[in-house]
């Protein structure tokens, strides 16, 4: 399951920036997962409760936030949120999309307490 | 003690991001066209590999570099046609990522290759989500998986840039509605080109091939 690779490629990057800041500790860790990234949000934090034991972020609450699949129409230029994966402009049908949105596996913000 | 929130916005993948704009730039550096190929397990990767190894034997090189959790079962009946290959074991990944990739290069001859391809660990969902540094994402299915593949994993499927229907020699013996695939395939992945084959007896392969060709023409033949 991939989703563990994600938290084992997340979780020194936390170390690294709580070390950095000089931060005494971290107490939120938000992410950002999109729709169409293929990770899971469950087994995402399942795989987080595994991973943080013993680490620097043990017992630090993850949230995580889906970002929904969005694209903007190369013909028409609007912008529009994609429904069931349905890649085609629901304004001129027509199928040449920039997606936008959907495939996002990010960091977005921590909560930390300062020294 | 105070709290605050900090806003980061990285990528938490950017380490591998990191490794694939490094194997980008090695592909740019020996004008090597990369082909990240993706499927199901069983589909039939390694024989559409070995089929256009030896359908560019006398054209342009070909390396291989590919991903299995165990064996070297696939590298041998690669390395039966003569193409330089290496097999990557992950162990319990499922997926390759662009370091994987990258440790590859030093056992294959990336300076006189012009098409690499990545056979990537049979799996339709973890690949998705790592960039190996490739030029072209082909994702191949076989008939005997049903028509409704694309829209049952779509985020693969959405990411390719050509997708090849694979076995087309069982379609007599498969319930495998090819119209209804295509429809699926134009919603999901509308910019993919489509090719129907089969490995088994060379129908439709010529296409495919050309199209090849055509990627590697594209991508190099001018500043040759």
């Amino acid at each position: 399951m991939h989703e563990f690779s994600i938290i084992q490629s997340l979780i020194p990057q936390i170390e690294e920036f709580l070390t950095k800041g000089n931060y005494r500790k971290a107490n939120k860790i938000c992410l950002e997962v999109g729709a169409m990234s293929g990770v899971i949000p469950d087994a995402l934090e399942f795989a987080y409760t595994i991973c943080a034991q013993g680490t620097i972020v043990e017992g630090v609450e993850l949230c995580i936030r889906t970002v929904p699949v969005t694209a903007s129409c190369e013909t028409c230029f609007i912008k529009f949120e994609v429904h069931d994966y349905c890649f085609s402009c629901p304004q001129c049908k027509s199928t040449e999309l920039k997606m936008l949105t959907g495939n996002e596996l990010k960091v977005k913000e921590i909560e930390v307490e300062e020294m | 003690m105070s709290v605050k929130v900090i806003t980061i916005d990285t990528n938490i993948l950017q380490k591998n991001e990191l490794s694939a704009a490094e194997n980008r730039e090695l592909f740019k550096k020996h004008k090597v066209l990369a082909v990240n190929l993706l499927s199901s397990p069983g589909s039939g990767k390694t024989s559409l590999l070995v089929q256009t190894c030896k359908s560019f034997s006398n054209k342009l090189n070909l390396s291989v570099s590919v991903g299995d959790l165990q064996t070297e079962v696939d590298a041998r009946r690669i390395a039966e046609t003569g193409v330089p290959v290496v097999q990557i074991n992950t162990g319990t990944a499922c997926h390759l990522d662009a370091n994987m990739v990258q440790q590859s290069f030093s056992s294959l001859p990336l300076d006189g290759t012009d098409i690499l391809f990545i056979e990537n660990v049979g799996n339709l969902v973890c690949p998705a989500t790592f960039d190996l540094g490739e030029h072209l994402r082909v994702v191949l299915l076989s008939v005997a998986e049903g028509e409704e593949k694309p829209l049952k994993y779509p985020p693969i499927f959405q990411g390719a840039h050509c997708v090849c229907i694979n076995k087309v020699d069982l379609l007599p013996y498969v319930d495998f509605d090819m119209q209804q695939c295509r429809d699926n395939l134009k919603r999901i992945c509308p910019q993919a080109v489509v090719f129907e084959f089969s490995c088994k007896t060379g129908e439709g392969l010529s296409q495919w091939h050309s199209w090849l060709q055509r990627q590697w023409s594209a991508a190099f033949k001018e500043s040759c």
